[in-house]
């Protein structure tokens, strides 16, 4: 009787889910350009896509961002988390609840946002480093052959912080504190406690948050194509941007088939590695 | 239906799409386009020729790319509406001496500024050449011609004539930019004219870039999107009449009175609004001497993306002249090969 209340959520995820997956792969192993008829080329896309410069430089960017959208917001958010718990904060909630507005908005209405934000001639940030006395530092940011790619990445960073800081601010309340009282009892101070308590105790939430922050990380194609359609030139191209070229824009469907098994391929290895890291070696718990 | 190889190359290929050569001939419609928009419409049968003898689609609306201008600023700066290309680039010099910014372009979406190369590319090279190459010709992409514009347009950044923000400036703000006097000439297409007009409203006008050689302007034009009629209905009859209608005479009237360019040619019409006027006057020009020519994009797919990221670069001056030509002729020519 159980199974049955399965059938229906099973039923959307083989249709919605499995179904398109598997075409995917199938259709990675032709030549097929949407419309018309496929011809087999077994693993040609792959090779060529391993060869293919555009395609290498988009991976460069995208291993870039990561340092943006995983590595920078993980730190923040430990600083953050450390900063506030264990200590009253007045208006604690209003600010987790601010610092995470960035997870619940459209990433479209985000890029929108940013595109105000860092347009060069009257957008807030080059104002106010006019306003600084900074005017050598105003640049046409996502226009800017060289800044484009931090640009997209600082909204990245901006975009997870917050839901790093709430992960990490839950994960260090279920610490217990006799454990921060044993190392201070040993002389250790602020940094050492965290680095030996604080860390370790949210190994969990570290790996939670570095899986979600790199899957978003490779997932932002509505960001790059709203706000630099990969440019200026190539310099902001993404993997996810190149696949919906080739299959909307040069009709090499097989080609961006493939690309997306790729991306699939990199996000599965990178996640069961971080899962890896889960396992504690020492649970404290 | 988009032209070309955007769209309709594909669906004529899988024979998705009606050809209308025997409702044209019955109803006229090829009278009601001007002679150098018949072949954007067109496809060979079999759909591997652009341009070739069917036609596939009616539009009822037009569109071209020029260069619109500040009227107030070229007076300022005692100068007249240019009317041959070096005047245009003496209006240039002119305006950054004068601390004006001399070209507003807002280029971050990457493909305006794919607009701004083929306005100079079919300013400076043969029409036929242009339009030949678009419908697949083959040739080389590479010509004296080509480099020369592409020369103009890397020196034209240098100097500093598009400003220095355009990369990272979106085109819909160009246009809110330009609107409120930023700016003496603009190089976009007449789709921004409503919002130009009603912004600047008798400050704004709109010319055909002129031709180097002093020739007969020359300037990307096409009709807006295509209708075509789907292989599939049951009702070819009933949707020819369709077409016929929206793309007939009393379309274009009311197409003048909401202010857009109706494809049917122009004879002697007046409207109130001077943007407008020009418009019109341009496409008729365009019209009468047989220099529309399509859009670059249309000949290759991959130039889609390319021909926007490209120009981009060629602007910014991060690839030379050379580099660019070699960049969008090695994208048509594999497409070439494969077709």
């Amino acid at each position: 009787m159980g199974y049955l209340y399965v059938v229906l959520p099973a039923a959307f995820y083989l249709a919605f889910v499995l179904w398109p997956l598997l075409t995917t792969v199938r259709w990675s192993f032709f030549d097929y350009d949407g419309l018309n008829d496929a011809t087999w080329v077994g693993l040609r896309n792959y090779a060529d896509l391993l060869g293919d410069t555009t395609f290498r430089n988009s991976v460069l960017h995208a291993v870039v961002l990561q340092a943006f959208y995983a590595v920078a917001p993980i730190a923040i958010g430990l600083l953050l988390a450390a900063a506030i718990t264990h200590r009253h904060v007045r208006g604690v909630n209003v600010f987790r609840s601010v610092l995470f507005l960035p997870q619940v908005v459209a990433p479209v209405v985000i890029a929108m946002i940013w595109r105000w934000v860092y347009e060069p001639n009257f957008g807030p940030l080059n104002t106010m480093l006019s306003a600084l006395g900074l005017d050598s530092f105003r640049r046409p940011w996502l226009g800017d052959f060289d800044f484009a790619l931090p640009s997209i990445g600082v909204i990245g960073t901006w975009t997870m912080f917050g839901l790093c800081m709430v992960l990490f601010v839950s994960g260090v309340q279920r610490i217990p504190t006799s454990l921060y009282e044993a190392v201070r009892l040993d002389g250790a101070g602020a940094f050492r406690a965290f680095v030996h308590v604080t860390l370790p105790g949210l190994r969990r939430e570290i790996t939670v948050a570095g899986s979600i922050c790199m899957i978003t990380g490779l997932r932002n194609f509505d960001l790059v194509y709203n706000l630099t359609r990969g440019g200026p030139g190539d310099e902001t191209s993404v993997p996810v941007l190149l696949i919906y070229r080739k299959a909307f824009l040069t009709r090499e469907v097989g080609s961006a088939s493939a690309a997306a098994v790729l991306v699939v391929l990199v996000l599965v290895t990178a996640s069961t590695v971080i899962l890896r890291l889960r396992e504690p070696g020492h649970d404290h718990r | 239906m988009n032209y070309g190889w955007t769209q309709m190359g594909d669906f004529v290929q899988t024979g998705g799409l009606l050809g209308l050569n025997d409702y044209a001939a019955q109803y006229g419609w090829r009278d009601r386009l001007p002679a150098g928009l018949v072949g954007m419409h067109s496809f060979s049968d079999d759909g591997t020729q652009f341009g070739g003898d069917q036609l596939y689609s009616m539009a009822y609306s037009g569109q071209w790319v020029g260069v619109y201008f500040n009227k107030s600023k070229l007076e300022a700066l005692g100068l007249d509406v240019p009317s041959t290309f070096d005047e245009f680039l003496a209006a240039v010099d002119a305006a950054g001496a004068a601390g004006e910014l001399p070209i507003q372009a807002g280029v971050l979406e990457q493909w305006p500024a794919g607009h701004v190369w083929m306005t100079f590319q079919n300013a400076i090279s043969d029409p036929t050449s242009v339009r030949d190459f678009i419908f697949g010709s083959g040739d080389s992409f590479v010509t004296d011609s080509n480099l020369e514009a592409a020369n103009t347009i890397a020196e034209l950044g240098s100097t500093g004539a598009f400003g220095e923000n355009f990369a990272g400036v979106s085109v819909d703000d160009a246009v809110a930019q330009f609107a409120q006097g930023n700016g003496v000439f603009f190089i976009q297409g007449t789709w921004f004219s409503k919002t130009l007009s009603d912004a600047m409203g008798d400050n704004v006008g709109v010319f055909p870039m002129p031709r180097l050689d002093e020739g007969p302007a020359a300037a990307t034009a096409s009709p807006g999107y295509g209708y075509s009629i789907t292989a599939q209905s049951g009702h070819h009859d009933l949707a020819a009449e369709y077409l016929d209608f929206i793309t007939g005479p009393r379309s274009a009237e009311i197409l003048l009175e909401l202010g857009s360019l109706p494809v049917l040619p122009a004879d002697g019409i007046e409207v109130d609004n001077p943007l407008l006027a020009d418009i019109l006057a341009g496409w008729t020009v365009l019209a009468e001497n047989d220099t529309m020519l399509p859009f670059l994009d249309w000949a290759a797919p991959p130039l889609l993306a390319d021909l926007g990221a490209a120009s981009q670069e060629l602007m910014a001056g991060r690839t030379s002249p050379e580099d660019f030509l070699a960049r969008v002729d090695s994208d048509y020519q594999d497409f070439i090969a494969e077709s």
